[in-house]
């Protein structure tokens, strides 16, 4: 069965925002596409890289803060969590200082 | 004659809101840049009783942030000091310092109906997941570089670990570079949402508000409880 192409969002901040200079994208990706395979595809439109920033191979950087609807991708599947139409990603490290 | 202090307050709020604010207890959790800027606006609120902990003296480099703190002041035990400097405002004795460090088998006052996280690290925020008792609700604030969130949840419902399930503080962790103008900021919307959250209308509930500095841009996110 072929798959169907969906629409996500991700939405960057703090650090990444600065260093990307863009706030928001939304791609075009097929329905099932895991986290990874889609934050690659938004390095390739950015044209910037940006995932060694989060990820050491598959493993989530400590301090990063990914997020799809809100739930934290480490309380999911991780790197492999699929992503479904009109799902929002948010990408940002948390601030500790006080 | 205390009354008159809060008028402003009172025209803006109505008298109920002010003494829910009367009756409560804050407890704020560290006493560097978020706490200076809070406690000073809690007092000036009308806020009936603020505990403030920490186990730190005042450096040279706190300067930059923390309102309550001079020069003069340098090496005294932080909560002592801002104690009797917000004290002072109103020469009443609504602030208590507490000086001890918070772990896990730390206990707040009886009498706490919220706690606000003023902390500058996150192993610490963990064992308010053990300490603070539960149905008892937290404002947090945090910052670094030039952007900071604010969260509110009610401990038990939500807790730090869900909410900051990838961090910790490596040992050698440099401090983090912060300004005044982002911690001032941070903490008024911390004492909003703490008024909020005191008058059961909460907006932040397990929801992220995400200030940036760089470009002054205010973003939600809300999160998931597990």
């Amino acid at each position: 069965v072929e798959k169907r192409e969906i629409m996500v969002k991700i939405k960057f901040f703090t650090t990444l925002r600065l260093y990307l200079k863009i706030k928001e994208i939304e791609l075009e990706v097929s329905e099932g596409e895991n986290i990874l395979s889609i934050l690659k595809k938004a390095e390739d439109k950015i044209e910037k890289k940006f995932l060694f920033k989060l990820f050491e191979g598959d493993r989530i950087i400590r301090g990063t803060m990914i997020l799809v609807n809100g739930k934290n991708i480490l309380h999911l599947m991780g790197a492999d969590t699929e992503i479904r139409d009109g799902d929002t990603i948010a990408v940002f490290p948390p601030g500790g200082g006080g | 004659m205390l009354n008159d202090f809060f008028k402003r307050n009172i025209e803006l709020w109505g008298i109920d809101k002010f003494q829910t604010l009367q009756n409560s207890t804050v407890a704020i959790c560290g006493a560097g840049g978020l706490c200076s800027n809070l406690a000073n606006i809690l007092v000036r609120s009308g806020i009936g009783k603020i505990y403030l902990i920490d186990f730190a003296t005042i450096d040279p480099p706190d300067l930059n942030r923390q309102s309550l703190y001079t020069v003069e002041d340098i090496s005294k035990k932080k909560v002592e000091v801002a104690s009797e400097k917000l004290n002072n405002i109103f020469k009443t004795k609504v602030v208590c310092p507490i000086f001890s460090k918070i772990d896990k088998n730390f206990r707040f006052p009886e009498d706490t109906t919220l706690v606000a996280d003023c902390l500058d690290n996150f192993n610490t925020r963990f064992s308010l997941d053990d300490s603070v008792k539960k149905g008892i609700p937290v404002v947090s604030g945090g910052v670094g570089h030039d952007y900071g969130q604010i969260i509110s949840f009610t401990m038990g419902i939500n807790h730090f670990k869900n909410i900051f399930p990838n961090l910790s503080d490596s040992n050698n962790q440099k401090p983090l570079p912060v300004s005044a103008e982002l911690v001032i900021a941070v903490a008024s919307i911390m004492a909003k949402e703490i008024f909020n959250v005191l008058w059961k209308q909460p907006v932040l509930n397990n929801k992220f508000l995400v200030v940036e500095f760089s470009d002054f841009s205010f973003s939600k996110i809300e999160i998931s409880i597990n």
